[in-house]
């Protein structure tokens, strides 16, 4: 509350200087400090048809084929050129504004625009589009993340044009709508919200429109910022809107009427309003035959428990509950401890500690070093620190085995909020043994069940119970039994598709 | 978000006083199997306990001590132990005949409010002492051996299904009494030699293997096991080893007021294994008669332990459950004085579906 207050008075000073210089000369002023802004006639004739643009934003080409070529190579006719207004007509660039404004001059010069003046000190000026908006910027847009097996490998790129093109791609419909606002003081980020009319409710894009609107704030990177300025609830680990860089994800999330959400210079897409489940479901399962790909699914909600809950379990066993381990395991769980000096708790957190190294290592290293990495780390530190009775051996496989279940996770964010998640669930097994854990779980749940996205339920299906959208959720059900997009979406079109009523198999003997 | 903290905070506080002690796998002494003896007067104590120093080689080590009642035999063995002494691995309580001729009413009823020891324990008596059997098992370098011979027993074997939870059933229910394997030292092994038969939790007297046999058919129907009888036909002799019994016994009290009378009917469904050369398995004449002969054996077998059972005045069947379940006036008092001349039909269908060979 008090830093909202804050800002909002820092806003109105800002406000104030701008409205005080009105003219373009101020704002040429300003912008002859920077190296890279150049300003110069088109003609011989000094102080006349002034064109001024940022070098390193406009495309030279253009500049050169465009408007270069038609001032200087052919003799000119300047009688053609009587206003301002007359520029449409002499050069091929579809986007040409013309205006006064001072403010829309700066921010369209910003975007890569050329100005050009009939004269020089003329308040009246012309806009004229040349810039270079693919510079710098990716081109091979791979899946790298998110990767599958099976299915298209296409992911989105740092251009929201090329962006919005592959949705339009596979929504082939005038029914997808994009809503583009800026965000940003000082980057002016372009965000497009998008969705599918008749089909999203307007309510979500309202609550998205008005809360990305709302946003104040200097430089927009990516869209994971937004996203933390538009979650519901930003004292959750759980993220609640799903970020993903997959097309056929954000057009099945559009399908089934959902809200995107796209930041310029961003190759991840937000979508919401979500669920606990969107983020264990992977494109894949759509892609097999629905008994595999419920059967992923299945294994990757159980990877996701056991890699939540492995260790803690193993704590609170070993330190508490000595009677739940059978017979047969006693003796090799026994003779694993035997020789450590330290209590199970340290013991795990040295462990996992070390696993979170070698990931955090991982990631901010080249994956050619990376690879060196994972067998130094993986390898060496966990056998030596077995041989040299550290840890013990049974332990060195849960942890490695939760590491990896918490891999099975699609979407990255989750699998952080997992690898996070453990550690509390480590400290209440510590003191409180089997209690402790069940305490933990109760705290998750309830934590859970109280989550929104975009205001509605994050755990639905489960709580609020509905059955209807169950059909869709752990199990992946065959194509013929989801033809309805999910009811908690409240879409205004509820049937997707229609599926056939397959006629009866004739047996060989009617033939 | 206050209250949150004020309830972790408070849980902390107050659930951090409940005596959760850290027992940690390597830092207590497990016991696996404990027996107790009285010799002169004095109780004396027996406990193994395994050790894990070695990768795959497990050690079995023994405490001994004496005391004059059983109570503080486990805090005298702490003292001479480097971990606290648990006993929630113990899976296996062995008794001195003399001490069970006593009573095990105490042990046993201390064991089951004991919340860390599990309730699928194994209880066994020792035809000497416990200790005799107990020091002899401590050579072979597998833990949890002793219980799970009986386990092995009970599924494979002779046994019929018991353990700590079903002696207690036993123990607190009217109209049947308990049952425990009894254990003795063959050649320097221990063997299980048939049942123990108690009653309320007093030593009477033990049946062999075979017997226990039957009654593992009476009381719980068998599905496998092996039984060998003696088969004499035309003056010739000559035996026969069933296996894979499967077994199913209904009993229909007939009258329940009065002096009680129960109608056996005893289903055996028989594999024959081995016989003796002179049966010839493949004609459909000997079978039958092989049926007959085996019918007559069984009934027999039947009605001679329940009388055995009766002389010695112990229900290990249950036959006093049955008639409980059917009469409205049950007094117990009265079927215990009447229990000895209680009368019992058997009837016995054997079927043999197979008479497969050795496999």
């Amino acid at each position: 509350m008090f830093f909202k207050k804050r800002k909002i008075r820092n806003n109105k000073d800002n406000q104030a200087v701008t409205e005080n210089s009105q003219d373009i000369d101020q704002l040429f002023a300003k912008v002859k400090k920077s190296s890279d802004f150049k300003q110069f006639p088109l003609t011989d004739e000094s102080g006349h048809l002034i064109i001024s643009y940022y070098n390193t934003l406009v495309d030279q080409q253009q500049l050169q084929l465009k408007i270069l070529m038609v001032f200087r190579e052919t003799p000119f006719e300047l009688d053609r050129l009587e206003k301002i207004d007359d520029i449409k007509k002499i050069i091929a660039i579809e986007d040409i504004v013309i205006t006064d404004n001072r403010n829309e001059a700066e921010s369209k010069l910003l975007k890569g625009y050329a100005i050009l003046q009939m004269k020089e000190n003329d308040q009246r000026v012309a806009l004229i589009l040349l810039s270079n908006d693919k510079a710098g910027l990716r081109e091979q847009n791979n899946v790298e993340n998110e990767f599958s097996v099976v299915g298209p490998q296409i992911g989105f790129l740092e251009n929201i044009d090329v962006n919005i093109h592959l949705l339009r791609l596979q929504i082939n419909t005038t029914d997808l709508i994009t809503k583009e606002v800026n965000i940003g003081s000082t980057s002016n980020t372009r965000v497009i919200i998008a969705h599918i009319d008749g089909i999203t409710s307007e309510q979500h894009v309202n609550t998205m429109t008005q809360r990305l609107q709302d946003i104040d704030f200097d430089v927009i990177f990516d869209t994971s910022q937004l996203h933390q300025f538009i979650e519901d609830d930003s004292l959750t680990p759980f993220p609640l809107l799903l970020p993903t860089e997959r097309v056929d994800r954000v057009v099945q999330a559009l399908i089934n009427g959902q809200v995107a959400v796209l930041s310029s210079g961003s190759p991840y897409v937000i979508t919401g309003p979500s669920t606990i489940i969107d983020f264990f479901i992977s494109p894949e399962d759509y892609f097999l035959p629905w008994i595999l790909g419920s059967f992923f699914r299945l294994i990757r909600v159980f990877s996701v428990l056991f890699s939540i809950f492995g260790t803690s379990i193993y704590i609170a066993v070993i330190t508490y509950h000595y009677e739940m381990i059978p017979n047969d395991l006693f003796g090799s769980l026994s003779n694993s401890r035997y020789s450590v000096p330290f209590p199970p708790v340290l013991e795990v957190i040295f462990l996992e500690f070390t696993i979170e190294l070698l990931r955090e290592a991982g990631v901010r290293l080249p994956t050619k070093v990376g690879q060196t990495l994972g067998i130094v780390g993986g390898i060496v530190i966990g056998q030596a620190s077995v041989e040299a009775s550290l840890t013990s051996n049974v332990l060195l496989i849960i942890v490695a085995l939760s590491a990896l279940a918490s891999f099975t996770t699609p979407i990255y964010k989750m699998s952080n909020t997992i690898r996070f998640l453990r550690f509390p669930l480590i400290f209440f097994a510590s003191i409180w043994g089997g209690l402790g854990i069940v305490i933990g779980i109760a705290f998750l749940i309830i934590h859970l069940t109280r989550l929104e996205s975009l205001g509605t339920p994050y755990t639905v299906p489960f709580y609020p119970f509905r059955p209807e959208d169950l059909t869709d959720s752990i199990i992946r059900s065959s194509y013929s039994k989801t033809p309805k997009r999910p009811n908690y979406l409240r879409p205004k079109s509820i049937w997707r598709y229609h599926p056939h009523n397959h006629k009866k198999k004739k047996s060989d003997f009617d033939e | 978000m206050k209250l949150c903290f004020l309830l972790i905070s408070s849980l902390t506080f107050f659930l951090s006083g409940c005596g959760i002690h850290e027992r940690i796998i390597d830092d207590v002494q497990i016991i696996e199997a404990l027996g107790y003896d009285r010799e002169e007067g004095k109780v004396k104590g027996i406990a193994i306990y395994p050790t894990f120093a070695e990768q795959g080689n497990i050690k079995l080590k023994i405490y001994k001590t004496a005391s004059d009642s059983y109570e503080d035999i486990l805090p005298r063995m702490n003292a001479k132990s480097a971990y606290p002494i648990e006993t929630g691995k113990l899976d296996f309580v062995l008794f001195g005949k003399e001490y069970a001729k006593q009573g095990i009413e105490d042990v046993i009823t201390n064991f089951s409010r004991n919340p860390n020891t599990g309730s699928r324990m194994q209880l066994g008596i020792a035809e000497n002492t416990a200790e005799d059997i107990l020091q002899s098992s401590k050579h072979v370098n597998l833990s949890f051996h002793l219980s799970e011979k009986i386990n092995q027993n009970i599924e494979s074997g002779n046994l019929p299904k018991m353990n700590l939870h079903m002696f207690l059933n036993n123990f607190y229910q009217e109209g049947r009494d308990q049952i425990l394997p009894y254990l003795i030292l063959d050649e320097g092994q221990i063997k299980i030699d048939g049942l123990a038969l108690l009653k309320n939790g007093k030593y009477i007297n033990h049946i062999n293997l075979r017997k226990s046999f039957i009654l593992k058919t009476l009381i719980d129907g068998s599905h496998n096991g092996q039984y060998k009888t003696k088969i004499t036909q035309n003056k010739k002799e000559g035996f026969i080893l069933l296996k894979n019994l499967d077994t199913k016994t209904t009993y229909t009290v007939e009258k329940s007021e009065g002096l009680p009378s129960i109608c056996i009917d005893l289903t055996i469904h028989a594999e024959i294994e081995k016989a003796s050369s002179w049966f010839d398995l493949k004609k459909d004449k000997d079978i039958v008669k092989l049926k007959r002969i085996l019918n007559e054996h069984f009934k027999e077998e039947v009605q001679s332990l329940i009388s055995l059972a009766q002389g010695y005045n112990v229900d290990p069947i249950g036959l006093g459950e049955k008639v409980r379940a059917t009469s409205r006036n049950w007094d117990y008092q009265r079927f215990m004085d009447i229990y000895p001349e209680l009368k019992t039909t058997v009837h016995t269908n054997v079927y043999i579906p197979n008479t497969g060979i050795e496999e």
